[in-house]
């Protein structure tokens, strides 16, 4: 039967490190979701998922087991998302030209057969884009509620900021999402 | 639509849509949806839309992805756990001081005066000092956040090309939000609901600035400005300062409690 995640807290607590092993084994997939899903980016997901387990390891006794360690994994990892984030803004945003309008005029335009389409990459793009939109708060109180099935009041305790606050961080994604990803949705 | 039922001013905004998909709204908006088709329609487009996303997940991952994470972070992994430090000492910790020193002084006062001439002091004034505490250092705050704030809101517009470099008010930001923090939280635990909901209001945009760009594009230097003056935010701190004026010179106020 597999070791519950409180349990092999408290073996690494008490010098097991093949038990961080497990524990890093069992959840590195989620945490890779997460900071892809956090940053778009696959090496950045990869970055995400070290700087978790290591800061996670690091902190271990700060870790109560009243929230699931998942929950508590998610929330170092975003946090350690945002700040990579903001520091790569700052140089990217300098660069990065104004085309929001182009690839909405792109999807508007695209293949009227697209709904025939699967998944594709077409659509991945097209959502990349959309979330890369969002500034850096609302991208993280969207993915931990909308992904991790997070509480409000849990994405709150995560930003450092209130319930409201959290809540339309929240909405705020919802809408500019829903007005980007518009021209995909009708033609589903 | 049945205009009884639901009537044009009653449509859901885009926010209570969220809310309502997620499960968080009042009853009345849910009936509200199965009411107006208008609203109905709405709600399966936002719905779509997140359901779009809900499928959109990373490239999947080779079979042994696990053990190679593994690998990777044995060899940074400390041989033994350091103990912990604190990210940001300074701000939060000062703050903490600052306010409790002077919770304390507030209360020695009141007691001091009650043993003069009153019956023995009760905690609903004492608790009723240390409200009034907390609204001074409060205060304090609030004019050092807005003397951050205003210049971006009344900076000119800008050409969308332009950038406004924001990186010497993110290092101010970063203390603010930590002060933010701690008297949002005492003034929660006082149930001062007012000073709670406008420190919460503040963080938001603070938290916002904290995590944007150094430099702000034309289009975001806009949008932060459009929601400061849609919020009428900096007003509502106006009139916060303008209700608890902070102490003078000799910190009269202060003495007075
Ligand atoms: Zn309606």
């Amino acid at each position: 039967m597999e070791e519950s995640d409180p349990a092999l807290v408290d073996r690494v607590l008490n010098g097991d490190r093949d038990a961080f092993q497990m524990l890093a084994e069992r959840h590195s997939r989620s945490v890779f979701q997460l900071g892809y899903r956090m940053t778009g980016n696959q090496e950045d997901a990869e970055d995400i998922v070290q700087e978790t387990f290591l800061r996670a390891f690091r902190h271990l006794k700060r870790y109560e087991s009243r929230s699931s360690f998942s929950t508590w994994l998610y929330r170092i990892a975003a946090n350690y998302s945002l700040d990579l984030m903001r520091s790569r803004r700052r140089f990217v945003d300098c660069e990065r030209r104004d085309d929001g309008a182009g690839w909405l005029a792109d999807v508007a335009s695209s293949d009227p057969s697209a709904h025939q389409l699967a998944y594709s990459g077409q659509i991945r793009d097209n959502i990349e884009k959309a979330m890369n939109e969002l500034t850096v708060v609302e991208r993280t109180a969207f993915v931990l509620r909308h992904y991790q099935n997070f509480s409000i009041e849990q994405i709150g305790a995560a930003l450092g900021v209130g319930e409201n606050a959290a809540k339309h961080s929240i909405f705020r994604a919802v809408r500019k999402l829903r007005r980007a990803l518009e021209p995909l949705v009708t033609a589903v | 639509m049945k205009p009884d039922s639901a009537s044009a001013g009653s449509h859901l905004t885009q926010d209570q849509i969220a809310e309502y998909l997620y499960g968080d709204a009042a009853p009345e908006l849910a009936a509200h949806v199965a009411a107006c088709p208008e609203c109905g329609e709405e709600c399966d487009a936002v719905y779509r839309t997140l359901q779009l996303l809900r499928n959109w997940e990373a490239p999947e991952l080779a079979p042994g992805y696990e053990s190679a994470v593994w690998q990777k972070l044995a060899a940074s992994l400390p041989q033994q756990r350091r103990a912990f430090r604190f990210r940001r000492p300074n701000a939060v910790w000062t703050a903490a001081a600052a306010l409790a020193a002077m919770i304390v002084v507030a209360i020695s006062l009141q007691f001091a005066g009650s043993r003069v001439q009153e019956p023995p002091a009760d905690t609903a004034q004492a608790s009723d000092a240390g409200q009034r505490i907390l609204s001074v250092a409060v205060t304090d705050h609030i004019e050092r956040t807005m003397a951050v704030l205003s210049p971006l809101v009344n900076a000119e517009p800008q050409h969308p090309a332009r950038f406004t470099d924001v990186s010497v008010e993110q290092n101010t930001v970063e203390d603010l939000l930590a002060e933010n923090r701690l008297y949002r939280q005492t003034a929660v635990q006082d149930k001062d609901r007012n000073t709670a909901a406008l420190l919460d209001e503040i963080g938001q945009v603070l938290v916002e600035l904290e995590h944007s760009p150094a430099k702000l594009s034309g289009p975001q230097a806009h949008d932060l400005q459009q929601r400061l003056a849609d919020s009428s935010l900096l007003s509502k701190m106006k009139g916060f300062v303008s209700s608890n004026p902070s102490p003078g010179e000799n910190g009269a106020r202060v003495i007075k409690l």
